[in-house]
């Protein structure tokens, strides 16, 4: 069902415009400042000289920028897609209990009441080489010890993890509460007509869920595209650049070197990524709702 | 096809009782209306046939094997949904053919089925579509062809009419009557309406909080009702149904038709003579109140000197002359009447 305003008065747009003002000047203002900042080789303190893309084209030209800009789209892409494959996963099954779910309802959602630095130092105490009690359970197993964060192979492995125990249950929620709230009727006609569940599952309830499922990977994808607080937290970028992300590399840039300008260019360029995936995924859930 | 057994069934939800002790035999090939006032539980008793509502007590077989704990899918039946249940994100051909689809029946085959569907159905224009973009009668006319694609063993229909225009209702009664007999695929019709219920059943069941009041032919239903709730449900407008006394006092000739005074008299609207006939007995005079004229019958609303609202119809001449306000007398023929014990509401004779 679609509602369309036939005509707008353009007395409309004179109503709209001390919000439009408002709202440009407080999410304009700083985006326009950011922007001016990237052109120029401020230090924080009087060094402040324009120079042009001189900051965009030393970051291009930069591998250190694309290794960090690697790191974070591994990291988003497999973060997100296991928490939403496993949150999704997860909810399919505890919506087909017939027990009240409260109780794990709560339980799985505990990780996501506390906050990521806390995470990142619970993780950093479990995962230590020496006295962390993952080590102590594969070694259980009969497994060596692992470094976890401290190896460049096993860091981001680590992290990602970090992010799947914290952030799955936000998947969970949303998906288990979108599944109860499905309509009964056309699942029941589906029964009736000879459905598996299997079936069901995949040609009733999915295409139903789609368009809420790309809304939640949007929602995921930009969250951890911009990790800050775990990864600082357990390795701060290391092992080397292993697990350097955009924004540890900016807060590196800005507080360590005092590269303002270079920071602030390294924001927009990243700001345009998220932009552009977002674009995409949206573009994406437009086309599955025309076909809907 | 196959019979539908329900013996001694019962259903709760919760400590709320719906059905108890239900007992019907729907016999292979026939055609059993199901009728009642709003929340009698005629949408659960199909719901249990088809497998969608768990059975708390008793036993459902259908041809003559227990049901109870078969799938939906193991029971091979075809349901229209009250609330058409069409799937949303499909369009009309691809709902009209999920059943046959899943059942992995050749393309070809699907094809020709969803063809004639559709032709029997008028639902030509409408493939592409998708359920957000019909009607409520065309997304019903959807509901009916997902149903009558397949050749299952038997049909249920929950209200399938209900959002149509008049006459695509008549034609699709038609429809559903000629396939049905055709296949003679054991049918049961969940209906308010009483034209559907008369004209379609082979048998109707009269339904009350989960009891059947009366199963029986139409035909035994109008002529014979089993008790005052049935006599008050079938058949509309509804039978006057009259303490005695309520017409003429002590001198009532109708008081020694019930075989004591406290039982209670019946007599349909159309028996209620206001023109003098012979062989009818006069019932005393009545002003008139209100008159519907519906072309081809009138129904005169009348309200007698002790207070007594009675309805009578009538196509006669009468209709032309009578007015509201007007006195008129009435008369009755004794063998049309129906009385019944007040107590119980169980007919007499
Ligand atoms: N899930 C439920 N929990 C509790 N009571 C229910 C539930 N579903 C139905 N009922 C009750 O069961 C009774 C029968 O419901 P049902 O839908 O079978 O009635 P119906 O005869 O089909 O009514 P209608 O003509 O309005 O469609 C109703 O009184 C209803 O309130
Ligand atoms: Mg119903």
């Amino acid at each position: 069902m679609t509602y369309e305003i036939k005509s707008i008065g353009s007395s409309a747009f004179w109503f709209i415009l001390p919000c439009l003002f408002v709202l440009a000047l407080t999410s304009l203002y700083p985006i326009a400042f950011g922007f001016a900042v990237s052109l120029t080789n401020w230090n924080w303190g009087v060094q402040l000289d324009f120079v042009g893309l001189a900051n965009y084209v030393g970051l291009l030209g930069d591998s250190e920028f694309w290794t960090v800009i690697k790191n974070t789209v591994v990291f988003a892409a497999a973060a997100t897609s296991i928490e939403i494959a496993l949150g999704f996963y997860l909810a399919v099954q505890v919506d087909k209990l017939s027990i009240p779910t409260d109780l794990i309802r709560a339980v799985i959602m505990l990780p996501l009441m506390i906050s990521g630095i806390v995470v990142a130092l619970m993780s950093k105490v479990m995962f230590d080489p020496f006295l962390g009690v993952v080590n102590y359970l594969i070694g259980a197993f009969g497994f060596g010890p692992s470094a976890f964060y401290g190896a460049a192979l096993t860091a981001m492995p680590s992290i990602i993890a970090v992010d799947v125990w914290w952030q799955t249950s936000f998947v969970f929620i949303i998906m288990l509460a979108a599944l109860r709230g499905l309509p009964k009727d056309p699942i029941e006609a589906a029964l009736v007509e000879g459905a598996s569940n299997f079936t069901i599952f995949w040609r009733i309830k999915l295409p139903m869920l789609r368009s809420l499922l790309i809304t939640v990977v949007v929602i995921r994808a930009i969250d951890t595209l911009k990790v800050f607080d775990i990864v600082f937290g357990t390795t701060g970028g290391g092992p080397g650049l292993a697990t350097e992300v955009a924004q540890t590399f900016v807060y590196r840039t800005a507080y360590s070197y005092q590269q303002i300008g270079k920071a602030m260019a390294t924001m927009i360029l990243f700001s345009l990524l998220i932009l552009a995936i977002s674009l995409a995924l949206q573009g994406l859930r437009q086309r599955w709702e025309a076909d809907k | 096809m196959s019979e539908i057994r329900f013996r001694g069934v019962g259903k709760h939800y919760g400590d709320v009782e719906v059905i108890t002790g239900f007992d019907l035999r729907i016999h292979d090939g026939e055609f059993m209306v199901l009728v009642g006032p709003s929340g009698c539980a005629k949408s659960t008793t199909l719901r249990m046939i088809a497998g969608l509502e768990r059975i708390t007590s008793g036993e459902l077989l259908i041809a003559g094997k227990r049901a109870n704990e078969l799938l939906p899918a193991e029971r091979n039946i075809s349901m229209v949904f009250q609330s058409y249940a069409l799937f949303p994100n499909m369009s009309v051909r691809e709902n009209l053919s999920f059943g046959l689809r899943v059942r992995k029946t050749d393309s070809a085959t699907v094809a020709s089925e969803v063809d004639r569907v559709t032709g029997l159905l008028g639902l030509g224009d409408l493939l592409d579509r998708k359920p957000r973009q019909l009607s409520g009668g065309q997304a019903q006319r959807v509901a009916l062809g997902r149903a009558m694609i397949r050749k299952p063993n038997a049909f249920l229909f929950d209200e399938p009419l209900s959002n149509l225009d008049a006459e695509l209702r008549v034609q699709m009664r038609g429809e559903i009557i000629e396939m049905q007999r055709k296949l003679s695929t054991t049918t049961v019709y969940v209906t308010h309406d009483q034209v559907e219920a008369m004209t379609m059943g082979d048998r109707i069941a009269v339904m009350n909080k989960g009891c059947i009041m009366q199963l029986g032919s139409p035909t035994e239903l109008y002529r014979r009702p089993a008790n005052t709730f049935v006599a008050g449900f079938i058949g509309s407008p509804r039978m006057n149904l009259l303490e005695p006394g309520d017409l003429l006092g002590d001198c009532d000739p109708t008081v020694g038709i019930a075989h004591d005074r406290t039982g209670k008299l019946g007599i349909r609207p159309e028996h209620l003579l206001v023109e003098s006939d012979d062989g009818a007995v006069p019932i005393g005079d009545a002003r008139v109140t209100r008159i519907e004229d519906l072309g081809h019958e009138v129904l005169i609303h009348l309200r007698n000197a002790r207070g007594t609202s009675l309805t009578a119809r009538t196509g006669g001449r009468i209709a032309e002359t009578v007015q509201s306000g007007q006195t008129v007398s009435l008369a009755l023929r004794f063998d049309c009447l129906h009385s019944f014990e007040t107590a119980t509401g169980e007919r007499l004779t």
